[in-house]
Protein backbone atom coordinates (compact mmCIF):
# COMPACT_ATOMS: atom_id res chain seq x y z
CA UNK A 1 0.00 0.00 0.00
CA UNK A 2 1.82 2.98 -0.48
CA UNK A 3 1.55 5.69 1.59
CA UNK A 4 2.41 9.37 1.36
CA UNK A 5 4.56 11.52 3.75
CA UNK A 6 2.51 14.70 5.34
CA UNK A 7 5.40 16.84 3.35
CA UNK A 8 4.14 14.95 0.27
CA UNK A 9 -0.25 15.49 1.23
CA UNK A 10 0.37 19.28 1.73
CA UNK A 11 2.15 19.24 -1.76
CA UNK A 12 -0.80 16.97 -3.26
CA UNK A 13 -3.18 19.26 -2.30
CA UNK A 14 -1.37 22.67 -3.15
CA UNK A 15 -1.27 21.10 -6.74
CA UNK A 16 -4.83 20.48 -6.19
CA UNK A 17 -5.62 23.90 -5.20
CA UNK A 18 -3.55 25.06 -7.82
CA UNK A 19 -5.18 23.08 -10.29
CA UNK A 20 -8.64 23.92 -8.99
CA UNK A 21 -7.71 27.92 -9.65
CA UNK A 22 -6.27 26.94 -13.12
CA UNK A 23 -9.89 25.24 -13.50
CA UNK A 24 -12.11 28.59 -12.27
CA UNK A 25 -10.06 31.23 -14.63
CA UNK A 26 -11.05 28.72 -17.54
CA UNK A 27 -14.33 28.44 -16.31
CA UNK A 28 -14.49 32.24 -15.99
CA UNK A 29 -13.06 32.60 -19.48
CA UNK A 30 -15.64 30.41 -21.30
CA UNK A 31 -18.42 32.22 -19.55
CA UNK A 32 -17.20 35.28 -20.67
CA UNK A 33 -17.06 33.87 -24.69
CA UNK A 34 -20.37 32.34 -23.79
CA UNK A 35 -22.13 35.67 -22.96
CA UNK A 36 -20.11 37.71 -25.59
CA UNK A 37 -21.30 35.05 -28.37
CA UNK A 38 -24.43 33.21 -27.15
CA UNK A 39 -22.78 29.97 -28.16
CA UNK A 40 -24.31 27.25 -25.62
CA UNK A 41 -21.78 24.99 -25.83
CA UNK A 42 -19.48 27.39 -24.61
CA UNK A 43 -21.75 27.77 -21.04
CA UNK A 44 -21.61 23.98 -20.83
CA UNK A 45 -17.95 24.18 -20.91
CA UNK A 46 -17.75 26.49 -18.34
CA UNK A 47 -19.78 24.74 -16.26
CA UNK A 48 -18.01 21.71 -16.37
CA UNK A 49 -14.76 23.38 -15.60
CA UNK A 50 -16.63 25.01 -12.39
CA UNK A 51 -17.97 21.58 -11.37
CA UNK A 52 -14.16 20.43 -11.83
CA UNK A 53 -12.89 23.52 -9.93
CA UNK A 54 -15.99 23.13 -6.72
CA UNK A 55 -15.05 19.15 -7.15
CA UNK A 56 -10.76 20.34 -6.83
CA UNK A 57 -11.36 22.41 -4.19
CA UNK A 58 -13.69 20.84 -1.87
CA UNK A 59 -11.22 17.49 -2.28
CA UNK A 60 -8.38 19.77 -0.57
CA UNK A 61 -11.27 21.11 1.95
CA UNK A 62 -12.47 17.98 2.82
CA UNK A 63 -8.79 15.74 2.78
CA UNK A 64 -7.59 18.83 5.28
CA UNK A 65 -10.46 18.40 7.48
CA UNK A 66 -10.43 14.78 7.51
CA UNK A 67 -6.36 14.86 8.71
CA UNK A 68 -6.92 17.67 11.16
CA UNK A 69 -9.89 16.26 12.78
CA UNK A 70 -8.73 12.51 12.27
CA UNK A 71 -12.35 11.79 10.69
CA UNK A 72 -12.15 8.70 7.86
CA UNK A 73 -16.11 9.00 7.57
CA UNK A 74 -15.79 12.46 5.67
CA UNK A 75 -12.71 11.81 3.83
CA UNK A 76 -14.61 8.87 2.43
CA UNK A 77 -17.77 11.31 1.82
CA UNK A 78 -15.09 13.88 0.15
CA UNK A 79 -13.84 11.16 -2.17
CA UNK A 80 -16.97 9.39 -3.50
CA UNK A 81 -18.62 13.28 -3.67
CA UNK A 82 -15.60 14.65 -5.11
CA UNK A 83 -15.22 12.16 -7.90
CA UNK A 84 -18.37 12.22 -9.24
CA UNK A 85 -17.91 15.66 -9.53
CA UNK A 86 -15.41 15.07 -11.78
CA UNK A 87 -17.38 12.89 -13.91
CA UNK A 88 -20.25 15.11 -13.97
CA UNK A 89 -17.63 17.98 -15.42
CA UNK A 90 -15.94 15.34 -17.86
CA UNK A 91 -19.29 13.98 -19.22
CA UNK A 92 -20.18 17.95 -19.86
CA UNK A 93 -16.33 18.03 -22.19
CA UNK A 94 -17.72 15.12 -23.50
CA UNK A 95 -21.09 17.14 -24.40
CA UNK A 96 -19.32 20.43 -25.21
CA UNK A 97 -16.48 19.48 -26.84
CA UNK A 98 -18.40 17.17 -28.99
CA UNK A 99 -15.85 16.79 -31.76
CA UNK A 100 9.56 14.39 8.90
CA UNK A 101 7.24 14.69 11.61
CA UNK A 102 6.36 11.22 13.20
CA UNK A 103 2.91 9.98 11.98
CA UNK A 104 0.40 8.67 14.50
CA UNK A 105 -1.71 5.56 13.62
CA UNK A 106 -5.09 7.70 12.68
CA UNK A 107 -3.05 10.00 10.15
CA UNK A 108 -0.99 6.75 8.57
CA UNK A 109 -4.61 5.47 8.29
CA UNK A 110 -5.21 8.88 6.52
CA UNK A 111 -2.36 9.21 4.51
CA UNK A 112 -2.91 5.66 2.95
CA UNK A 113 -3.21 6.45 -1.27
CA UNK A 114 -6.55 4.00 -1.56
CA UNK A 115 -8.55 6.23 0.89
CA UNK A 116 -7.80 8.77 -1.90
CA UNK A 117 -8.92 7.57 -4.34
CA UNK A 118 -11.94 5.43 -5.72
CA UNK A 119 -11.22 2.88 -8.43
CA UNK A 120 -14.59 2.18 -9.70
CA UNK A 121 -14.65 6.41 -10.51
CA UNK A 122 -11.50 6.54 -11.21
CA UNK A 123 -12.07 3.92 -14.35
CA UNK A 124 -15.09 5.69 -14.91
CA UNK A 125 -13.69 9.14 -15.49
CA UNK A 126 -11.09 7.39 -17.65
CA UNK A 127 -13.75 6.00 -20.05
CA UNK A 128 -15.27 8.93 -20.09
CA UNK A 129 -11.81 11.27 -20.78
CA UNK A 130 -10.71 8.88 -23.35
CA UNK A 131 -13.55 10.24 -25.22
CA UNK A 132 -12.86 14.13 -24.62
CA UNK A 133 -8.90 13.08 -25.50
CA UNK A 134 -10.11 12.00 -28.94
CA UNK A 135 -12.45 14.52 -29.57
CA UNK A 136 -9.64 17.17 -29.26
CA UNK A 137 -7.30 15.41 -30.75
CA UNK A 138 -9.88 15.22 -33.92
CA UNK A 139 -10.30 18.81 -33.13
CA UNK A 140 -6.93 19.53 -33.54
CA UNK A 141 -6.01 17.57 -36.65
CA UNK A 142 -8.94 19.73 -38.08
CA UNK A 143 -7.97 23.06 -36.69
CA UNK A 144 -4.42 22.86 -36.84
CA UNK A 145 -4.45 25.42 -34.15
CA UNK A 146 -1.55 25.89 -31.32
CA UNK A 147 -4.77 26.62 -29.07
CA UNK A 148 -5.94 23.44 -29.66
CA UNK A 149 -2.61 22.05 -29.22
CA UNK A 150 -2.45 23.07 -26.06
CA UNK A 151 -6.63 22.07 -25.23
CA UNK A 152 -5.58 18.34 -26.73
CA UNK A 153 -2.28 18.15 -23.94
CA UNK A 154 -4.05 19.07 -21.09
CA UNK A 155 -7.21 16.71 -21.64
CA UNK A 156 -4.12 13.98 -22.66
CA UNK A 157 -2.07 14.94 -19.44
CA UNK A 158 -5.35 14.27 -17.69
CA UNK A 159 -6.26 11.51 -18.85
CA UNK A 160 -2.64 10.45 -18.18
CA UNK A 161 -3.10 11.48 -14.41
CA UNK A 162 -6.09 9.42 -14.29
CA UNK A 163 -3.92 6.13 -15.18
CA UNK A 164 -1.23 7.16 -12.87
CA UNK A 165 -3.78 7.19 -10.35
CA UNK A 166 -4.67 3.46 -10.60
CA UNK A 167 -0.70 2.63 -10.73
CA UNK A 168 0.52 1.45 -8.23
CA UNK A 169 2.44 4.20 -6.45
CA UNK A 170 0.95 6.23 -9.45
CA UNK A 171 -0.76 8.72 -6.82
CA UNK A 172 1.96 11.32 -6.65
CA UNK A 173 2.58 11.36 -10.34
CA UNK A 174 -0.47 11.40 -11.16
CA UNK A 175 -1.16 14.80 -8.71
CA UNK A 176 1.92 15.80 -10.83
CA UNK A 177 0.25 15.30 -14.53
CA UNK A 178 -2.87 16.68 -13.15
CA UNK A 179 -1.52 19.76 -12.77
CA UNK A 180 0.56 19.46 -15.91
CA UNK A 181 -2.55 19.37 -17.69
CA UNK A 182 -3.79 22.53 -16.11
CA UNK A 183 -0.80 24.31 -16.76
CA UNK A 184 -1.30 23.26 -20.19
CA UNK A 185 -4.39 24.95 -20.12
CA UNK A 186 -3.42 27.79 -18.45
CA UNK A 187 -0.77 28.59 -21.43
CA UNK A 188 -3.47 28.54 -23.26
CA UNK A 189 -5.61 31.01 -21.58
CA UNK A 190 -2.60 33.60 -20.99
CA UNK A 191 -1.83 33.55 -24.94
CA UNK A 192 -5.68 33.91 -25.94
CA UNK A 193 -5.78 36.87 -23.87
CA UNK A 194 -2.37 38.31 -25.38
CA UNK A 195 -3.60 37.45 -28.79
CA UNK B 1 -8.43 19.84 -44.20
CA UNK B 2 -11.44 22.51 -44.50
CA UNK B 3 -14.65 22.26 -42.42
CA UNK B 4 -17.74 22.88 -44.14
CA UNK B 5 -19.68 25.48 -42.46
CA UNK B 6 -23.33 24.59 -42.48
CA UNK B 7 -24.60 27.40 -39.92
CA UNK B 8 -23.00 30.95 -39.14
CA UNK B 9 -24.57 32.42 -36.13
CA UNK B 10 -25.57 36.22 -36.31
CA UNK B 11 -22.74 36.81 -34.60
CA UNK B 12 -20.30 35.41 -36.81
CA UNK B 13 -21.90 37.67 -39.72
CA UNK B 14 -21.58 40.04 -37.87
CA UNK B 15 -17.94 39.91 -37.02
CA UNK B 16 -17.20 38.93 -40.77
CA UNK B 17 -18.71 42.06 -41.73
CA UNK B 18 -16.81 44.18 -39.79
CA UNK B 19 -13.84 42.15 -40.59
CA UNK B 20 -14.33 43.05 -44.53
CA UNK B 21 -14.58 46.86 -43.37
CA UNK B 22 -11.33 46.89 -41.40
CA UNK B 23 -9.49 45.15 -44.47
CA UNK B 24 -10.84 48.00 -46.96
CA UNK B 25 -9.11 50.06 -43.72
CA UNK B 26 -9.20 53.86 -43.53
CA UNK B 27 -10.73 54.05 -47.14
CA UNK B 28 -13.62 52.14 -45.54
CA UNK B 29 -16.13 49.47 -47.51
CA UNK B 30 -18.92 49.72 -49.55
CA UNK B 31 -22.05 48.09 -49.61
CA UNK B 32 -21.49 45.44 -52.55
CA UNK B 33 -17.92 44.35 -50.81
CA UNK B 34 -19.27 43.95 -47.46
CA UNK B 35 -22.26 41.77 -49.42
CA UNK B 36 -20.24 39.92 -51.16
CA UNK B 37 -17.28 39.40 -48.54
CA UNK B 38 -20.06 38.20 -45.94
CA UNK B 39 -22.04 36.10 -48.48
CA UNK B 40 -25.62 37.48 -47.66
CA UNK B 41 -28.47 38.97 -49.28
CA UNK B 42 -29.51 42.48 -49.74
CA UNK B 43 -32.28 42.56 -47.40
CA UNK B 44 -30.01 40.62 -44.50
CA UNK B 45 -27.15 43.01 -45.38
CA UNK B 46 -29.02 46.12 -45.21
CA UNK B 47 -30.45 44.82 -41.45
CA UNK B 48 -27.41 44.08 -40.23
CA UNK B 49 -25.17 47.12 -41.47
CA UNK B 50 -28.58 49.32 -39.55
CA UNK B 51 -27.87 47.30 -36.35
CA UNK B 52 -24.24 47.75 -36.80
CA UNK B 53 -24.40 51.46 -37.03
CA UNK B 54 -27.16 51.72 -34.37
CA UNK B 55 -24.46 49.86 -32.10
CA UNK B 56 -21.37 52.47 -32.74
CA UNK B 57 -19.58 49.51 -33.93
CA UNK B 58 -19.43 51.27 -37.51
CA UNK B 59 -19.84 54.39 -39.01
CA UNK B 60 -21.68 55.83 -42.53
CA UNK B 61 -18.78 57.68 -43.68
CA UNK B 62 -19.78 59.30 -46.88
CA UNK B 63 -22.88 59.08 -48.28
CA UNK B 64 -24.31 60.75 -51.67
CA UNK B 65 -26.54 59.57 -54.62
CA UNK B 66 -24.68 56.73 -55.46
CA UNK B 67 -21.96 55.92 -53.00
CA UNK B 68 -22.20 55.00 -48.99
CA UNK B 69 -19.03 53.91 -47.84
CA UNK B 70 -18.83 52.27 -44.06
CA UNK B 71 -15.84 52.17 -41.37
CA UNK B 72 -14.86 50.92 -38.67
CA UNK B 73 -15.56 52.64 -35.16
CA UNK B 74 -12.85 52.26 -32.29
CA UNK B 75 -15.51 50.34 -30.74
CA UNK B 76 -16.25 48.00 -33.64
CA UNK B 77 -12.45 47.52 -33.49
CA UNK B 78 -12.19 46.45 -30.14
CA UNK B 79 -14.90 44.27 -30.24
CA UNK B 80 -13.56 42.24 -33.14
CA UNK B 81 -10.07 42.13 -30.88
CA UNK B 82 -12.38 40.50 -28.61
CA UNK B 83 -14.17 38.72 -31.11
CA UNK B 84 -11.07 36.94 -32.17
CA UNK B 85 -9.60 36.11 -28.34
CA UNK B 86 -13.44 34.43 -27.78
CA UNK B 87 -13.07 32.67 -31.53
CA UNK B 88 -9.18 31.37 -31.19
CA UNK B 89 -10.45 30.10 -27.16
CA UNK B 90 -14.01 27.87 -28.76
CA UNK B 91 -11.79 26.40 -31.44
CA UNK B 92 -9.00 25.68 -28.92
CA UNK B 93 -11.76 23.16 -27.39
CA UNK B 94 -13.37 22.74 -31.07
CA UNK B 95 -16.30 25.00 -30.24
CA UNK B 96 -17.64 26.89 -33.29
CA UNK B 97 -19.14 30.56 -32.78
Amino acid sequence: MQALTPGQLALVLLFEAVSGTIALLVSHYSNKAYRFTQQKRLADLSTGFLVLSAGMYGRVIGILYAAIFSDIETLGITIIATGFMRIMAYILFVISTRHTIKVGPEMALFLQVPLLIDLNLEYIALVILVIVVLQSLMNYASSRSRYGLYVFTGFLLLLLSHFAAVMRNGYLLSQILQLLAFLALFVMLYKVGRE
Amino acid sequence: MSRKRAYRSKMRILADMMRCIQEEGEEGAGPTKILYSANLSHDRLTQYLDELVEKELILLAEENSSNKVYKLTEKGREFLREFVKMEKFSEAFGIEI
